[in-house]
């Protein structure tokens, strides 16, 4: 379970909120504390009074993985086999082993034919790709995505939603402007000015934004 | 058949970059015109071929009747010159004070664009742009960064948009305005699919909900939300 | 020159030689016509014309105060061809493997992170200025000094966010201080040819010292 307890870092406040394992979607307007809320339970930032707690343990205890909005801005380094194994070198991990895990993971993803290639040279669907393979590599606890489907198409994005559904990362934290997508989530939950106005399954938050330009079209048109 | 009036020119115009390679041909005249394309397929290159910033590897790009020419950058910052909110409305020609009233930013007109969030910023800048009348606005991504509400507000001053060619270039699979021609860029090439309804049926990678109309037989009329619920709706 | 140990090697055996004297510089000039794609390296870097009237700038002005100024300005131009050449010839992850070989998986690995990431930084800040100056020529802002704030203001906020979010990256990728790396250095015929001719103008400029 992902715990938080009267947490308050700049505007985002929120007195409890618990969030099981399975894939749960951020919704809200700019400037609600979407990336805040994300940042703050991927361990980029501390709160500053209250607590994240990851089954038990702070974030910074933990291994998360985090993918930001914009595919240009998550590498490190320029190739893709070098991108992806980056944790695992940092970590000082023998070569031998930062080899297999990377050729393990680069198959999973359908990467292995870009092995080599240059990231910047890729479309932005397999850049995406390749962050979220760099932010897996190491099995984390969490995955915490930052709006990372805004730049892609729906093949992209459904590709992508699957390889994380069939990953078995326990928490799987994401902040969208697609609501399409954040139906699909088995949690949702929808910040306003920095609260949480509404949490629970997309069917009851979204019941509650019927009106508003959040409740997903393809609802509307189902009506 | 010949068109009349401004339009801008694409005659096989070639881009490649290493292993990569885009060509288009193309008439665009009046009117909103929807550029569709995964990231990283060539949309923001031939943005700026159409525009005349790239030169082209090969072919031409031609503007007639075209005296004023906007490229909104996907990164609004590019455009910023002025050093406050108030002084950026002014560098566009523009009142400040109807810009912010408009979109909600008059408190923070002392501020340093800079300062303001992401997506300050691009409504800000979306602001200043659609509310001059260029003869070709070219626009790179403009609902990166936008919430659903912003997108819906942005799609409705593009659709009452009258004059000029206006070209839209995104890989938005929800929140569209009422369009005059639909393209997509597959395969290296830009393609036309047609006008709506009828390019509905030619746009390959149309949106999923947009694909679901179209096999339940209920092609909607435009591809804004409002013509997609009214064609949900049609029995 | 393929091997960066050996590429950087000469030009900072040969920058330096030709920064100490004038005959070095002539030797490290004749060097770089002799082993370098010279015009073909000029024509393609947007920084060389820049560098120039700096170079220039501050040349004149040691020559009206105390004279020397058209000394340092060929001494000058040359470290500054021998940089470019050393830059041009460079491929991603050079600077990474050579720090490993000179320093070692921590500092070693450190710095050349810190160059490889320096040198993209610079990749996309040319990118960035293109942007910057067609949209402020779409604003109708000619060219010119007044210019020069707004870009470099943008281009420094752009540098920051870029920071901001490597650093988070760094962070959550759990980077302390280096990490694992094998150096792999490639090698051609004429490298070693080339750097016993660095060397060879070394020696001659120290002698007509």
């Amino acid at each position: 379970m992902i715990r938080i307890e009267n947490l308050s870092y700049r505007s985002l406040a929120i007195e409890t909120l618990s969030i099981g394992t399975g894939v749960t979607s951020v919704i809200g307007a700019n400037g609600s504390g979407k990336t805040t809320l994300l940042k703050l339970c991927a361990g980029i930032t501390v709160p500053d009074t209250g607590s994240v707690l990851i089954d038990n343990r702070e974030p910074r205890k933990s291994d998360i993985g985090w993918v930001n909005e914009f595919p240009d801005r998550n590498f490190l380094f320029d190739t893709v086999s070098d991108e992806i194994a980056s944790t695992l070198r940092f970590q000082h991990i023998s070569p031998g082993d930062i080899c297999r895990r990377t050729e393990e993971i680069q198959n999973r993803f359908g990467l292995a034919r870009l092995s080599a290639r240059m990231v910047r040279e890729l479309s932005g669907g397999e850049k995406v790709l390749v962050a979220l393979a760099a932010a897996m590599i190491q099995d984390p606890r969490a995955l915490v995505l930052d709006e990372c489907d805004s730049h892609l198409d729906a093949c992209s994005i459904q590709a992508i939603d699957r390889i994380i559904r069939q990953s078995g990362i326990p928490f799987v934290l994401r902040s969208t402007q697609d609501m399409e997508l954040a139906s699909l989530s088995d949690h949702l939950v929808f910040l306003e000015k920095g609260r949480i106005l509404f949490s629970g399954t997309p069917e009851s938050v979204f019941a509650r934004l019927a009106d508003t330009a959040f409740y997903p079209l393809s609802w509307k048109c189902r009506a | 058949m010949e068109v009349q009036g401004m339009k801008l020119v694409l005659d096989d115009v070639k881009a490649t970059l290493g292993t990569w390679s885009f060509s288009a041909q193309g008439i665009f005249d009046e009117g909103l015109h929807l550029v569709c394309g995964d990231v990283g397929s060539g949309k923001s290159t031939l943005a700026l071929m159409m525009a005349g910033l790239l030169p082209a590897a090969s072919g031409s790009v031609t503007r007639d009747q075209v005296s004023s020419l906007m490229v909104s950058f996907q990164f609004p910052e590019y455009h910023i010159t002025g050093t406050t909110v108030h002084d950026e409305c002014k560098s566009w020609g523009l009142d400040p004070e109807t810009i912010l009233s408009s979109i909600s930013l008059g408190e923070k007109r002392d501020r340093d664009p800079l300062r303001l969030s992401r997506g300050e910023l691009k409504r800000l800048h979306l602001a200043c742009v659609l509310a001059n009348p260029y003869d070709l606005l070219i626009l790179d991504e403009p609902f990166s960064s936008l919430d659903v509400n912003e997108k819906q507000r942005i799609c409705n001053t593009l659709s009452s948009r009258s004059k000029g060619i206006t070209v839209l270039f995104t890989h938005e699979q929800a929140i569209f305005p009422r369009v005059a021609h639909i393209w997509e860029i597959r395969e290296g090439r830009l393609w036309y699919c047609g006008s709506p309804p009828d390019g509905l049926w030619n746009w390959h990678h149309a949106p999923p909900l947009i694909r679901t109309l179209i096999a339940a037989g209920k092609t909607p009329k435009n591809i804004s939300p409002e013509d997609l619920m009214e064609a949900a709706c049609m029995t | 020159m393929h091997d960066i140990r050996l590429r950087t090697g000469a030009a900072t055996l040969l920058s330096l030689v030709a920064f100490l004297s004038i005959p070095g510089a002539i030797a490290a000039f004749i060097w770089w016509l002799l082993f370098t794609p010279n015009l073909h390296l000029i024509r393609k870097n947007r920084l060389v014309l820049p560098s120039v009237i700096l170079i220039g700038f501050f040349s004149v002005i040691l020559e009206i105060t105390g004279g020397g100024g058209v000394s340092y300005f060929f001494r000058m131009m040359v470290v500054i061809l021998i940089g470019v050449w050393l830059l041009a010839g460079q491929k991603r992850g050079e600077f990474l493997n050579l720090g490993c070989w000179l320093f070692g998986n921590r500092t070693g690995f450190e710095l050349g992170m810190l160059a490889e990431m320096a040198l993209q930084n610079l990749n996309t800040l040319t990118t960035d200025f293109d942007r910057i100056r067609a949209a402020e020529r779409m604003k109708g802002v000619r060219s010119g000094v007044r210019s020069i704030i707004p870009v470099g203001r943008v281009l420094v906020h752009g540098t920051l966010m870029r920071a901001e979010d490597t650093a988070e990256l760094l962070a959550i990728r759990g980077y302390v201080h280096g990490g694992t790396c094998i150096p792999v250095f490639a090698r051609k015929k004429g490298d070693l040819v080339a750097v016993f001719f660095a060397i060879c103008a070394a020696v001659i400029a120290v002698l007509f010292c």
